[in-house]
């Protein structure tokens, strides 16, 4: 299916059950990605995935091409999801991705390399949900600043502001997980 | 990697390196087939409740044109003789559709402004008048259902 992410969408709100399909299999992981980085909990990302695109099937007729990417709207829909469920385990703590219980079979560990990006995770992680959004959605999944803003419902000088904050904060968790990096191959890190 | 030039130092730098690194251990396991079936169900679910919807407000006009019909037949019936015949079908009042079931109503004919007429989804006629006949169909509730103008 060679039809844009706009034109699938619309397609979805016109009832086109192939037209969803598509932009499902197309975007899923993009959504994925976002919700895993957030939240930090592999199973917790496919459900937010899930609702994401369980948003789409009902609000597909109020996208408005044009006024925002496609991209950005669904990764605002998976932002207010993420949130949902952040706020929701405040007081559970989320279980790290790469240590969830009887998770050893869990795709991801075999791709996670060493204690850095076991570091940088919970670094992340431990960042506020503001600041922590920004740095994923304008560093980890590319948006320009005005995708970054639509998608996180705020003015492009807040993302910015937030964007520089986040990676402050990180960096400064970063140094204070020195010993994590003793084996980080970048010595210019610390 | 967005780490922006112009914010750009040794540390982002550092920092975006590492984040590459966290985004490329993020791989995307493939599709679960139970999710993805489970979104297509709810998908044909969510056309299935709108095509019955259409069908509702289908099956309220028809009903809608039905009590007209009565209401029109009774008031013949009872010597109520309209003074002139109707120009138009009814037509439904925009947002009637929303309004609880007609379960009783009356049929009342009345002078209707001109400047009335769009807002219960009526062309109005041409010409320099202020009011035009209409008859309303008026629910049990007093709320308007639908009209249609009088010549």
């Amino acid at each position: 299916m060679n039809q844009s992410d706009e034109e699938l969408i619309a397609a979805v709100a016109a009832g086109d059950r192939e037209a969803f399909g598509a932009l499902y299999r197309r975007r899923r992981p993009d959504v994925y990605r976002f919700a895993l980085h957030m939240t930090g909990v592999r199973a917790v990302a496919e459900d937010v995935a899930q609702d994401v695109f369980m948003t789409v099937i009902h609000e597909a007729r109020r996208y408005v091409a044009g006024r925002t990417g496609a991209v950005p709207w669904l990764l605002g829909i998976a932002r207010n999801h993420a949130r949902r469920v952040l706020s929701e385990r405040r007081h559970d703590p989320l279980t790290e991705a790469g240590l969830e219980p009887g998770a050893a079979a869990d795709p991801m560990d075999g791709l996670v390399r060493g204690q850095q990006v076991e570091a940088l995770r919970r670094a992340l992680g431990s960042l506020p949900v503001l600041y922590r959004e920004a740095v994923v959605l304008c560093d980890l999944q590319e948006l320009t600043y005005q995708d970054a803003a639509a998608a996180a419902g705020c003015a492009i000088g807040t993302v910015r502001s937030r964007l520089h904050r986040g990676r402050a904060m990180l960096t400064a968790k970063m140094r204070g997980e020195r010993h994590a990096f003793a084996a980080w191959p970048a010595p210019s890190w610390f | 990697m967005n780490i922006r030039d112009d914010e750009g130092n040794g540390v982002d730098r550092d920092l975006s390196l590492a984040l590459r690194r966290l985004d490329d251990a993020a791989l995307v396991p493939e599709a679960d087939p139970a999710r993805e079936a489970a979104l297509m169900t709810a998908f044909d679910a969510a056309q299935r409740r709108r095509t019955a919807s259409r069908g509702a407000q289908y099956w309220y006009m028809a009903g809608l044109a039905t009590a007209a019909a009565i209401l029109v037949a009774a008031s013949t019936f009872h010597g109520i003789r309209p003074g002139s015949p109707p120009t138009s079908e009814f037509v439904m009042v925009p947002g009637a559709v929303t309004l609880p079931a007609m379960e009783s109503g009356s049929l009342v004919r009345m002078d209707v402004p001109v400047s009335m007429l769009p807002s219960l989804g009526v062309t109005p006629p041409a010409g320099l008048v202020a009011t035009v006949k209409a008859d309303l169909i008026v629910g049990q509730d007093g709320l308007t259902r639908a009209v249609r103008l009088v010549k």
